[in-house]
């Protein structure tokens, strides 16, 4: 351990952040996927999306006597 | 107009795909004398650098340009828009391919490969890595189940393999059959798990580097870099199948695709303008531009990564003439294509710089050798599919 009044970077040292490097990694990490919230918004979103554009087509479909 | 994909079944053994089979070679002898010698043995990687040009362009390049083939199949299956279809499956081969290129070079790459599979059973929810592995490790098997009805359509009921393989021949069968049956009903599954995963661990490689924020260059270093890394994977996506449609079809001599290609490009022109508005954004609000003119190596690389890989594209983008033209769109594509590759290169290689070392890195003559073998395979497996499975659907040139 060092200990110094003049501070570290005058005395060779790197400057380093005061917050902990994996904090940032953690909290995107933490936010995002926590019991997998996203990935799961994200399946219903695309599922119902599917979902809407295949009701669509075959709507399409019947109406042009199944001409695709 | 109906298209239906068919197996090539051209001549395999042409001489360029002897040049390919010769590089190919070269790199799995490189891959030989790094498991006898060890990584240290060919590569120029250290304590200090253990990141370097597998990372970057078999690893973390292979990932984005593999983005072909969710972004086509959302367009495609989820959004329904048929007329794309024909490059659907192109598309996902070359990503089925780019990902087990991805696990190959990982495996060259990380120290104990026979350790691979820990991370199922270990699990470390709070690490990005171990979400990459874990998304990695299920889109792959996604791919292979995607790619399932393809062989199915060839050898369903036609199974002969050659010799005492043939034994095989009524289980490989009844698999296809029974693989074929339930995927038809259930393919929908499958195909949004693969856009879900691709979206996760798209980002997540960014967010690899933002526990590293004394070694990344400011230029890159930035709290959005998941965002950015999966919004130029998305943007990177119908550029490649651009860039490969072009190369597959003047190679086996096809009619070029640009009707499905052309229109394709609209959509990569508002992305690239989104992923361009967000660099440029980002680096006024960190005021990173102080970095940009220093002229060392960080910033000449970023300078060549934005004006020749997202800013160039764009403005020819812009114009119809370039969209229209064969020629002008394969440019444009390949400099989108190359701008991703020198990001990522950028990233994970060029803006590292571990300040407690100032060991330089320079890939060793052995790790360009493994990255062009490997991607050489991949080439020739690719053709090997194109040759023997119903893929691409470009009509044949006629010869006069």
């Amino acid at each position: 351990m060092y200990i110094s009044h003049v501070p570290f970077e005058r005395l060779g040292f790197i400057h380093v952040p005061d917050k902990p490097t994996p904090k940032l990694s953690e909290k995107i990490q933490h936010s995002l996927f926590s019991y997998l919230w996203s990935p799961i918004a994200l399946y219903t979103l695309l599922s119902s999306v599917m979902w809407v554009s295949k009701r669509k087509e075959d709507r399409a479909e019947s109406t042009h006597g199944g001409e695709a | 107009m109906t298209h239906k994909a068919y197996p090539l079944k051209s001549e395999f053994w042409t001489p360029g795909v002897l040049v390919l089979a010769a590089v190919a070679m070269a790199g799995l002898i490189v891959i030989l004398a790094r498991f006898i010698g060890g990584i240290g043995y060919v590569t120029h990687l250290s304590t200090a650098r253990p990141w370097g040009l597998w990372i970057g362009v078999d690893v973390a390049s292979g990932v984005a340009l593999a983005a072909g083939g969710f972004t086509t199949a959302f367009l495609a299956h989820i959004l329904g828009r048929h007329y794309y279809e024909p490059v659907v499956r192109p598309a996902l081969l070359t990503a089925m391919l780019g990902y087990t290129f991805v696990v190959l070079g990982l495996m060259v790459d990380i120290g104990r490969s026979w350790a691979i599979w820990k991370p199922l059973f270990n699990w470390n929810p709070h690490s990005v890595l171990f979400e990459v592995a874990m998304c990695v490790m299920f889109y792959l098997n996604v791919l292979y189940i995607e790619f399932l009805p393809v062989v199915a359509e060839q050898y369903k009921g036609r199974v002969n393999l050659p010799g005492p393989l043939a034994i095989l021949n009524a289980p490989i069968s009844i698999f296809l059959d029974v693989a074929d049956r339930i995927l038809s009903k259930t393919m929908w599954v499958f195909i949004i798990a693969g856009v879900v995963l691709s979206c996760m661990h798209q980002s997540s490689l960014g967010s690899l580097m933002l526990v590293a924020p004394t070694k990344l260059h400011a230029l890159w270093y930035t709290p959005i870099l998941p965002l950015l890394f999966l919004v130029s994977a998305i943007t990177v996506g119908y550029p490649m199948v651009v860039f490969e449609t072009t190369l597959i079809t003047t190679s086996m001599n096809l009619e070029s695709e640009m009707k499905i290609l052309a229109p394709l490009t609209r959509i990569t022109l508002i992305l690239l303008g989104l992923y361009a508005s967000l660099k440029i954004g980002d680096m006024v609000i960190r005021k990173s531009y102080v970095y940009l003119f220093d002229f060392n190596t960080q910033s000449n690389a970023f300078l060549i990564e934005m004006i020749l890989g997202v800013l160039i594209p764009w403005f020819m983008l812009v114009s119809n003439r370039v969209r229209q033209s064969r020629r002008w769109l394969f440019t444009a594509c390949t400099l989108i294509v190359a701008g991703v590759v020198i990001n990522r290169l950028n990233v994970f290689v060029v803006g590292y710089k571990p300040p407690v070392s100032d060991a330089l890195y320079f890939p060793s003559m052995g790790e360009f050798m493994t990255t062009a073998g490997l991607i050489a395979l991949l080439m020739l497996l690719y053709r090997f599919l194109v040759t023997h499975l119903p893929v691409l659907s470009a009509k044949r040139k006629e010869v006069c």
